[in-house]
């Protein structure tokens, strides 16, 4: 269980060049592109699943993230595959149109299903297929007013691979009772700067509905992860070092705390949602 | 300094002399002297508070010896132009005891007052701080000391334009707003700011529980 603070910004397709060489400049650390593909799960609602809300004690429901790491010559639009995938990848990245064909991605989350019609499945895409999944729960953020920083504990376990008749992530999250809820694609740019500090620039795209969530812009994140939650004096530290970044950017970028309900990955009470 | 061995020594004879002869003040430039022992007070004090927190163990923070230096400097500067205000008046001025003077018995007292050179310890000051400015002191005219002076004054002048130059650029601590105007190309750089085209909570709503914002479907319709 990690804690991760984190503060969060915004900025607009046409500062993404300035954004990335202030960054490059002030800290002396280049861009790195990643593209994760996460797939949130929930559980199965064929089941029912107890919930107490009682004055000292509330169960509820929790989402589960699935992360895996999408091959990045997929989101090369030259098919010869030569051209390098840099961070003006991102540049190009601008409208509704997704990064990656929704197909692969069914295929990476079914990737052992007997779905013959799939045209990737036999051409040779067995490689990137049921890659290592990456399978974290998150916390709501700490609540209090005098915060500073987004402080969230996350729980993170390794999904290396999965064996038995037709094994797929699908069928392994079936087996701990969860089904898909909605996946999105998010491809970005990550600073890795000094102390274990890591800025990333992200665009989201939802896969069901096909439209990208960050039109016009990026996502900012600047976070940090402190292993244990009783390390006091790293965390003070580490929230320190996060403030900083955000007193040496302002003026022109705004870091801020994100709002901690629209952090909190709980479904609600049934009743309540309902 | 001529009233005052009238006024300390001769005690007894009340300021009036036995000869019945009454000593004349009004020659005496009161009003230039006062004004130099004044200022000359003044600086032997700070002088001595200067001295005094020098030779403590423990000494006082750079800032607040410089801020002594400082008052100490103008002190001395306020000395030397009083000098030069009065110098025709004291230059013309000669000094001598009253009759009365008890010359015998304060014949020590009577040469200091009336020494017209300076006393063999502030020679010896005047000739080190030559020497250690490189001044050949037995060889120099007045008009070559005043051409160096004249030069130093130069050096310094051009030191003061130069740095107050520089920190008027440097100056990062005033909001260089009237530069900016003036420099549109560079405010169009410091000025510049993202936009925001969206919320990150909205965002992170998503991402987190998969709530579509409203506001950037809606962009996506028109």
């Amino acid at each position: 269980m990690v804690q991760q603070l984190s503060l969060f910004g915004v900025i607009d397709d046409e500062s993404y060049d300035l954004f990335v060489s202030t960054m490059t400049m002030s800290y002396g650390s280049s861009p790195i592109i990643f593209a994760n593909l996460d797939t949130m799960w929930k559980p199965d609602p064929a089941f029912e699943i107890g919930e107490t809300n009682s004055k000292n004690q509330l169960v509820e429901k929790n989402r589960i993230k699935m992360s895996q790491v999408l091959p990045l010559d997929l989101l090369s639009k030259d098919s010869t595959g030569e051209k390098t995938v840099d961070s003006t990848l991102l540049k190009e990245l601008q409208t509704d149109e997704l990064p990656i064909p929704l197909k692969i991605v069914q295929h990476m989350i079914n990737n052992n299903s007997s779905d013959e019609t799939d045209p990737t499945k036999s051409t040779g895409n067995s490689g990137t297929g049921f890659g290592t999944w990456t399978m974290s729960i998150s916390d709501i953020p700490a609540a209090g007013s005098n915060r500073k920083v987004c402080m969230q504990s996350i729980t993170e376990s390794v999904l290396i691979d999965s064996i038995g008749p037709n094994a797929s992530t699908q069928s392994f999250m079936k087996q701990l009772c969860y089904v898909l809820d909605y996946l999105y694609v998010s491809i970005g740019i990550r600073f890795h700067l000094k102390h274990g500090l890591v800025v990333e620039l992200q665009k989201v795209w939802d896969m069901n509905s096909g439209k990208q969530i960050t039109k016009g812009g990026f996502l900012i994140k600047a976070y940090t992860n402190i292993k244990r939650a009783t390390d006091i004096d790293r965390l003070n530290y580490s929230e320190q070092i996060l403030l900083n970044l955000q007193k040496e950017l302002q003026g022109y970028l705004d870091l801020v705390m994100a709002d901690r309900k629209s952090m909190n990955s709980k479904m609600g009470l049934d009743n309540e949602s309902l | 300094m001529s009233q005052e061995p009238v006024q300390s020594h001769p005690k007894a004879n009340d300021l009036a002399p036995p000869d019945g002869i009454e000593p004349d003040f009004s020659g005496v430039p009161t009003q230039a002297l006062d004004a130099v022992r004044m200022r000359v007070a003044q600086l032997t004090h700070s002088l001595r508070r200067v001295r005094d927190d020098l030779s403590k163990s423990e000494l006082p923070q750079w800032y607040s010896l410089q801020a002594q230096l400082n008052v100490t400097l103008s002190q001395l500067m306020s000395v030397t132009s009083t000098l030069e205000h009065y110098y025709e008046t004291l230059d013309s001025t000669v000094i001598y005891p009253l009759p009365n003077f008890p010359t015998t018995s304060h014949e020590n007292l009577l040469t200091t007052l009336l020494r017209k050179k300076f006393p063999p310890d502030v020679e010896e000051w005047i000739k080190v701080s030559k020497e250690t400015f490189d001044i050949p002191s037995n060889t120099l005219s007045s008009e070559e000391t005043r051409k160096i002076l004249q030069n130093d004054i130069n050096i310094t002048k051009w030191a003061l334009g130069i740095f107050a130059e520089q920190f008027e650029k440097q100056n990062f601590k005033e909001n260089n707003d009237d530069n900016m105007i003036i420099d549109s190309q560079e405010s169009s750089i410091n000025n510049y700011k993202p936009s925001r085209p969206f919320e990150a909570d909205d965002i992170l709503k998503y991402m987190y529980c998969g709530q579509i914002p409203t506001t950037s479907s809606d962009d996506v319709n028109q």
